[in-house]
């Protein structure tokens, strides 16, 4: 899994415990326990690289066209594309 | 459902000689993938129209890989022109009653709206396809036209098969006043691979929306995958150089029991008994609500008398443990079957036990499923899943088949929100248009996801704003119609997760976002708001790590079957 903030890294991989995050719900803290029993392994990843990135925001036309190579929408393999956009 | 057009009979699917792609324009079928009009499904509706030819203008813009495109363009006239030429004097075509076409799959998408009505326009635009090699819409309009004989043949012969299956039988009314669900019969012209004409076919079909709750039906449930699972079989199976091979379950007759007391009456002029009496349906007649449910349940005995189990992931897989030819998937999706596993043996037992037990049409190699056509190279173990069909129908019946592209589905930058004046009125077509996107969106078009989920929010409170935003779909759409998503690679599941941090301006709730990819492509989108507000952005994306991770772990116990 890919994440793109360090903070919430931390808090996914350590058991930190600052004055903020004792306002998060503890439903969300399960996501420590797949953590640390190996289910999920998280990364960090650049936000510009991010492919969820584009499904939070428009992004302006070249920035779409990376995101959408990288969800794995792409020309299809006869070529059949129309203009290049 | 829908027969092959004139190309899928020649074009040799999955063909070592080197790498093939299976073009066919059958995708152009939408109609599986709109349940809702299942009253209409009579064997290949896809016939009745053909994607705007036009809609291509800016296609050709000296790019070496168009040429592939051009092809595909004139195949499809080439399509279009046989049907024209099938079996009939010029004369007889001149007499052809212009009478309204039959109401097609895209055309329920939008209910016509008072001023803008999409619909209206489609039907007018159409009457230059007009002729008589479409089937009639009417049991009026077929007694119109010169060709009636050959249509009440087709009449009677399908009313002999239902009585020799013993559909109905005939009874007494109890009281002048006894409830029935009226039929009436949908028309459609039988081609071959060829394109010639074989038969004219009439189906008689009990109006499903006059039947009532409780007393005519009780479960309606019928098995459709989830977007995830369909996607996934077909990432695993271009990773793994799967044979997927598409079983069409005929839905003529059946020969399940209805297990319920529903009365039928026959359309005038079916010879049938005293005028006094009504027929009782015994066997669960296509185009009632619950023949779908019925066919599943059935479909589910006879897999379980099989062998095969149904893991718990998903409802409409069934996997199938052979000794010899290992494992074969099936997956359901109400009369489709995709049949995928590694030895060609395997599939081919699952095949033709299924086509024990049902009228099944087998199209072998998969080309086109609920609307999606799949595109495959075996050499490079890739599959694209395109839905070009469904994205022409949708524009056409938006009135934007010839809108200005655009390069994105949404402008950058634009924070949509609700101010709450200047209204638009009640009665406008957003909730349709909206609403259309949302099933191309789930599989083939993950690129207007982010358009998909955010423009609902504004339906209850539409603004001009908001009516502008959604136009950029379509136009988008209009630019990449040709586009779907591929799977390029080996590559395992990878999940990626971001949430927007505060996204709703009013409820400062933020949204999470989830995209997976197997081999390179995408499985599965989510898309949700947040319950909780969150307070900082590390929170938000805390949020939405929990919440991807659930859901990844799902994906990942699918993956775990094959």
């Amino acid at each position: 899994m890919r994440e793109d903030n360090h903070s919430c890294l931390k808090l996914i991989t350590n058991p930190e415990a600052t004055g903020r995050t004792k306002l998060v719900d503890v439903a969300y803290h399960v996501v420590r326990d797949y953590q640390t029993r190996g289910d999920v392994a998280f990364y960090f990843l650049l936000s510009s690289e991010m492919p969820a990135d584009g499904l939070t925001k428009p992004l302006p036309s070249p920035f779409f066209k990376t995101f959408r190579d990288a969800i794995g929408v792409g020309p299809d393999l006869g070529g059949a594309v129309m203009a290049q956009w | 459902m829908a027969e092959m057009p004139t190309k899928a009979g020649t074009s040799p699917v999955g063909s070592s000689a080197g790498p093939q792609l299976t073009m066919t324009e059958d995708s152009d079928n939408k109609g599986d993938m709109y349940e809702a009009m299942d009253m209409l499904d009579a064997e290949g509706d896809g016939r009745e129209r053909h994607p705007p030819e036009a809609d291509s203008d800016s296609d050709s813009d000296g790019d070496p890989r168009d040429i592939a495109d051009d092809n595909d363009e004139e195949e499809g006239q080439g399509h279009t022109a046989s049907l024209h030429t099938v079996g009939h004097s010029p004369a007889e075509m001149d007499n052809a009653a212009p009478g309204p076409r039959r109401s097609t799959p895209h055309g329920s998408l939008v209910r016509q709206g008072p001023q803008g009505s999409p619909g209206q326009q489609f039907r007018v635009g159409g009457q230059g396809w007009l002729g008589l090699d479409k089937a009639a819409g009417k049991r009026e309009e077929a007694r119109a036209r010169p060709d009636w004989p050959l249509w009440q043949q087709g009449v009677k012969d399908d009313v002999m098969a239902q009585m020799q299956l013993g559909t109905w039988s005939n009874t007494k009314m109890r009281n002048k006043n006894q409830q029935t669900v009226k039929t009436r019969f949908v028309f459609d012209i039988k081609h071959d691979a060829e394109g010639n004409l074989t038969r004219y076919k009439a189906r008689l079909v009990p109006q499903g929306f006059n039947q009532v709750p409780g007393r005519d039906f009780d479960e309606t449930w019928a098995p459709v995958p989830n977007a995830a699972t369909t996607s996934a079989i077909f990432a695993v199976a271009a990773a793994n150089d799967w044979e997927i091979h598409h079983v069409d379950i005929k839905t003529a007759f059946l020969d399940a029991k209805i297990g319920k007391d529903m009365y039928n009456k026959l359309p005038d002029g079916v010879e049938d008994g005293d005028p006094g009496e009504i027929c009782q349906l015994n066997l669960a007649l296509h185009g009632t609500k619950q023949a779908k449910r019925l066919r599943g349940m059935k479909l589910e005995k006879d897999r379980k008398k099989m062998g095969a189990f149904r893991p718990p992931v998903d409802p409409c897989v069934y996997e199938w443990n052979h000794p010899v030819h290992g494992r074969v998937f099936i997956l359901v999706c109400a009369d489709n079957l995709i049949v995928a596993g590694k030895i060609l043996a395997g599939v081919q037992a699952v095949k033709s036990a299924v086509s024990g037990a049902f009228d099944v049409r087998d199209v072998a190699e998969v080309i086109d499923f609920i609307g999606i056509k799949v595109m495959r190279d075996r050499k490079a173990c890739t599959i694209t899943l395109r839905n070009r069909g469904l994205t022409a129908a949708l524009l056409e019946a938006l009135g934007m088949e010839i809108a200005t592209p655009s390069k994105t589905p949404l402008a950058s930058g634009v924070k949509l929100s609700k101010m709450r004046k200047d209204l638009l009125p009640e009665g406008n077509c957003y909730a349709a248009q909206v609403r259309s996107l949302i099933c191309l969106s789930t599989v083939t078009r993950p690129d207007i996801s982010i358009a998909v989920g955010g423009l609902p929010r504004f339906m209850s409170c539409l603004e001009e704003a908001h009516l502008r935003a959604a136009k950029g779909v379509p136009r988008y759409l209009r630019g990449t119609t040709r586009r779907g998503v591929a799977y390029v690679s080996s590559e395992p599941l990878q999940g990626y997760v971001d949430a927007d941090w505060e996204g709703d301006v009013h409820g400062r709730r933020s949204t999470t976002r989830f995209t997976s990819t197997v081999s390179g492509g995408p499985v599965a989108l989510a898309s949700k708001r947040q319950s909780a507000v969150a307070t900082s952005t590390a929170e938000a994306e805390y949020e939405a790590a929990a919440m991807a991770t659930k859901e990844a772990l799902w994906l990942h116990e699918l993956l775990g079957c094959a």
